[in-house]
């Protein structure tokens, strides 16, 4: 179907001088073709050439038939969900009724959905928390410069960046440091601490301290970072703040399932030291937060630590 | 009544920064025009609608509040688009050809 006229007339007007930008360049066909001439230098390229075609069929078929079992599965899944807001729905008159009225006597935390990310669905939270320590594994993984992964070009290329970043001064940026990373760190401190009392938490808390490092990286530059913040603080941190929140939750489902006494004490409401698990976990979440912030960061732009 | 009409017209005003803004972000073709136009958001439209709230909402601790976050906006927005700039001038090697005064 065509756009109608003015509505490509907008476009043209809104796009302006982008336009001449987006048209091809004429200097792209010919890197493309030079390409294949070297690619077709050595080597029989019919054979491979057919074999490679040959993959990628395949591996377009089968992600394509990957897509229509995940949505038959899901669309079942979706057939057998209980129809919301009737009056028989459990979700509509006991779960959440429970969670307000006892909430805060169960647990003790004046939050409630601190209550409920990190007591009740506490399984789901770590969940999340491993998903977080996957993806920076598998950036590391994909990223990290070693011998396999790294050339004497990028190398060069890499100094020659340092080189051009450091010549050219970088005042404004410091003195804005000064004044923000305190602020900054104390302010994602004060809300990783208080996450039972009111609102933010590990998540919140976390990814304040990991801009943080970042904007520290930044200023003065990855070496000054490297000081506290290496390769072995990071992996005993991330690793620590994981096994910590297992070690936690399991001793909550057990303790919990098995009508034990739990030997965290509530405390009372609304003091910093008080419901029992959920200071120590959103610490635990606001450290691997933090870490695979500034890991992403630091791995897509160097490669290391 | 004089009040809430100045509010209006300031928060109409700080909306009419950010759509030019926007519209600029489009029209532009060059790095150091584009973020000349994205940067009136984050001083001009912001202090307009922060102002345009204060004055509709009365002053108070929410005020200062909102006071805050829009020193905290005026110290990090220049300082980004200060950053994109000194990357376009060190990694560019035509950058003379965009800029007539040298």
């Amino acid at each position: 179907m065509k756009a109608p006229k003015w509505y490509r007339k907008l476009e043209q007007w809104v796009e302006g001088d982008a336009r001449d930008l987006k048209e091809p360049k004429a200097h792209d066909e010919s890197i493309t073709e030079s390409t294949r001439k070297i690619e077709n230098h050595n080597g029989p390229s019919l054979i491979r050439a057919s074999r490679s075609e040959l993959i990628s069929a395949v591996s377009r078929i089968s992600a394509v038939i990957c897509c229509f079992v995940l949505l038959v599965v899901m669309m079942f899944t979706v057939a057998f969900m209980p129809t919301t807001s009737t009056e028989s729905n459990v979700t509509m008159n006991e779960t959440a009724k429970r969670y307000i009225e006892q909430g805060m006597d169960e647990v003790g935390a004046t939050n409630l959905v601190a209550n409920i990310i990190l007591v009740y669905r506490g399984f789901d939270t770590y969940g999340e928390s491993c998903v977080l320590f996957l993806g920076a594994t598998a950036v590391i993984m994909l990223l990290a410069n070693d011998r396999k992964n790294e050339t004497e070009k990028d190398r060069a290329a890499q100094r020659l960046s340092d080189k051009l970043d450091a010549k050219i001064p970088n005042q404004v940026l410091v003195d804005v440091t000064k004044v923000l990373m305190p602020v900054l760190l104390l302010y994602g401190a004060y809300i990783l601490c208080n996450g039972h009392l009111s609102p933010g938490g590990g998540f919140a808390g976390g990814s304040l301290i990991g801009g943080a490092m970042i904007l520290c990286e930044n200023a003065y530059g990855v070496n000054k970072v490297r000081t506290f913040f290496g390769h072995t603080v990071y992996h005993a941190v991330k690793v620590g703040a994981l096994v910590f929140y297992a070690a936690l939750i399991m001793y909550t489902i057990f303790v919990g399932s098995n009508g034990l006494e739990n030997i965290f004490p509530k405390g009372t409401p609304g003091s910093l030291l008080s419901a029992g698990i959920i200071l120590p976990i959103n610490i635990a979440v606001g450290l691997e937060v933090a870490c695979t912030m500034y890991a992403f960061y630091t791995y897509f732009v160097r490669g290391e630590l | 009544m004089i009040l809430n009409t100045v509010a209006a017209v300031l928060i109409g005003f700080g909306t009419l920064c950010c759509v030019i803004s926007i519209i600029g972000i489009y029209r532009f073709d060059y790095v150091l025009t584009r973020i000349h136009a994205a940067a009136i958001v984050d001083t001009l439209g912001t202090l307009c609608i922060f102002l345009g709230i204060i004055l509709l909402k009365g002053f108070g601790w929410g005020s200062i509040k909102i006071l805050l976050i829009l020193a905290f906006q005026w110290i990090t927005g220049p300082v980004s688009t200060h950053r994109i700039s000194r990357v376009e001038v060190i990694t560019n090697p035509y950058f003379d050809e965009h800029c007539e005064v040298k």
